[in-house]
């Protein structure tokens, strides 16, 4: 795969990476890239794509109020938390 | 009493006349746990106990511990999937099994090690395996009973190597390409991959969505269907789970397979499979045979594709679930100037190297101009992979095959080179791609003194007759019989 760009990949995955890594990377997935190449072997004229293994249906359910401590726990393993709400760095560049 | 004798059934039964006896129960599991764990390393979160109080109760598993692979959360037990990027996470809930197992009066008895999100096949992707965790009670990454410089096998290799190592009882794992088979297969334990959607998902750790399922490991075949009828049902919070009764197939164990027609794949028994494996899954067809089965050779025409589908369906899946690891909400994450760079930095520090590449690869197959080239494309021949097994199931009751291509390999064999690794998997991944249960059981050793598995496939919800069948065959044969020496 001439064509695997690692820089826009990475980017795209949101995974910093350093030179080193995206050297071994681009090796190795080129690798794996080519012998996945193999699908083009394989005769799909008459297949359709397979979702899923049994035909699915959506769930609903009623809502329903049911006491839940489950917002205090998960706070409780938060990065950074200020009040109930989860703290991040800031998004927007620009004067505070 | 010696845990490695003792099985879930024995426990179980002396539990229900004898509850105070779970006091020995748990001392002995903890003597052996103290004895051979610092070798295997099986574990990265065990403590006994402090207080153990005896239940007099009827409940299929009242008392009986059990141990689970790192992806299942357990509330008020760290979960990691042994990944650095979720160091310290503790659930707020726990997995539907887990809610499953307690309702059956069983409790979670200790954490196992795996591979990185169950990305491996070795189990030494783990950050506990490789020095970045700590948790456990040796230096470096599960071994095999068997043989302490050779692998356990992967994603589930921790959980195999417990039940092996008679550190346990039984255990959970969990199988997206042959998680559970292929450890059970190099630790020489029962291992079962229940149908797609036998078996909730809520609660475990997602890798591949389509091909995930949480099974049992055991050293009997028993054993394992107990397990596997107290965790399995449908659950409102799994929408992929399937609504049909559970049999009681610990009910249906019987020495009798003279009505079963048993299909030997013949697409399975090519270059790359060790003699010694082929002789003796060859001399397993024959134990059926002997039993009066009648043994037949299938065709299954498109098992050479099976892998390359694996490698573009379930890394497309782990690129998107693994997309909400960002360092926001738990977890690990990075120091960083913005929001931007707190996401790069938390997912580069905190994932390990072939969690990286299954990211990428899968974020490479989905990405614009590509998805109809991969993505499409294998989804197609995953469809035909489906179809070669529904039309072998209008001719046999089961298929018969090697559960991996070679028995357990050393240590660092297979990292430097990921195709050779993910080879490995290469008779266990089409029974996910379809959905269908599969299980791994004993059938032989190699000269070297490593188990050898023995696969046993079936038709959707069939696992009754998988079970059926491998209680015979281990009726027959002593291999389940034999303990590592360690």
């Amino acid at each position: 795969m001439s064509d695997f760009n690692i820089d826009y990949v990475a980017e795209l995955s949101r995974i910093a990476l350093s030179a080193d890594e995206k050297k071994k990377y681009a090796a190795e997935l080129d690798k794996i890239l080519g012998y996945v190449a193999q699908l083009n072997e394989c005769d799909v004229s008459k297949a359709e794509p397979m979702s899923h293994v049994f035909d699915v249906e959506d769930v609903f359910k009623e809502d329903q109020v049911i006491p839940s401590e489950a917002f205090k726990l998960i706070l409780k393993h938060a990065p950074a938390k200020e009040g109930t709400y989860f703290k991040v760095p800031k998004i927007i560049e620009g004067s505070e | 009493m010696t845990a490695i004798e003792l099985t879930l059934r024995s426990v179980r039964d002396q539990l229900h006349t004898h509850p105070e006896k779970i006091t020995d129960i748990v001392s002995a599991l903890d003597q052996r746990v103290q004895a051979v764990d610092g070798k295997v390393r099986a574990y990265i979160n065990y403590k006994k106990p402090s207080t153990i109080s005896p239940i007099q109760s009827k409940l299929s598993l009242a008392g009986v511990p059990i141990s689970v692979k790192d992806n299942i959360c357990t509330e008020g037990w760290d979960t990691t999937c042994a990944s650095l990027i979720l160091q310290g996470h503790v659930p707020p809930y726990n997995a539907t099994v887990i809610e499953k197992l307690k309702a059956a009066g069983a409790w979670v008895f200790a954490k196992c090690d795996m591979d990185e999100f169950a990305f491996g096949s070795s189990t030494e992707t783990s950050a506990y395996g490789r020095g970045q965790m700590k948790g456990k009670a040796g230096q470096g990454p599960v071994a095999n009973p068997w043989n302490l410089d050779c692998v356990p096998g992967g994603s589930s290799g921790g959980s195999a190597a417990c039940v092996s190592a008679g550190t346990a009882l039984a255990a959970l794992g969990s199988d997206t390409g042959g998680s559970i088979r292929q450890p059970a297969s190099f630790c020489g334990v029962v291992g079962m991959k229940p149908t797609y959607g036998r078996v909730s998902r809520f609660g475990l750790i997602a890798f591949g969505s389509s091909l995930d399922q949480i099974g049992p490991l055991t050293r009997t075949v028993e054993d394992n269907a107990i397990l596997l009828e107290a965790i399995a049902g449908y659950d409102i919070k799994d929408s992929t789970s399937v609504n049909q009764p559970v049999p009681t197939y610990s009910q249906h164990l019987k020495k009798e397979v003279k009505d079963l027609k048993i299909g030997l794949p013949k697409e399975y028994f090519v270059k790359g499979l060790n003699p010694e494996i082929e002789k003796s899954v060859r001399a397993a067809a024959t134990v059926f045979t002997d039993l009066g089965a009648q043994v037949v050779e299938i065709d299954l025409p498109h098992t050479r594709f099976a892998l390359p589908v694996y490698y573009v369906v379930a890394v497309a899946e782990a690129s998107s679930n693994l997309a909400r690891f960002d360092g926001v909400e738990y977890g690990r994450r990075a120091k960083a100037e913005n929001l931007a760079q707190m996401y790069f930095q938390s997912r580069g520090e905190g994932f390990g190297a072939e969690v990286k590449r299954r990211i990428l690869l899968g974020t490479f197959t989905l990405s614009a101009g590509y998805y109809d080239a991969y993505y499409l494309r294998a989804q197609k021949v995953r469809n035909l992979i489906k179809q070669d097994f529904v039309k072998a199931f209008e001719k046999v009751d089961l298929i018969l095959a090697p559960t991996a291509p070679t028995p357990a390999f050393r240590f660092g064999e297979k990292t430097s080179d990921p195709l050779s690794m993910y080879l490995s998997d290469i008779y266990t991944i089409p029974a996910n791609l379809a959905g269908i249960p599969a299980m791994s059981l004993p059938c032989g050793f190699s000269s070297y003194g490593l188990p050898i598995g023995l696969q046993l496939m079936a038709n959707y919800f069939k696992e009754e007759t998988i079970y059926r069948a491998a209680y015979a065959f281990e009726q027959a044969t002593d291999y389940h019989t034999k303990r590592p020496a360690l």
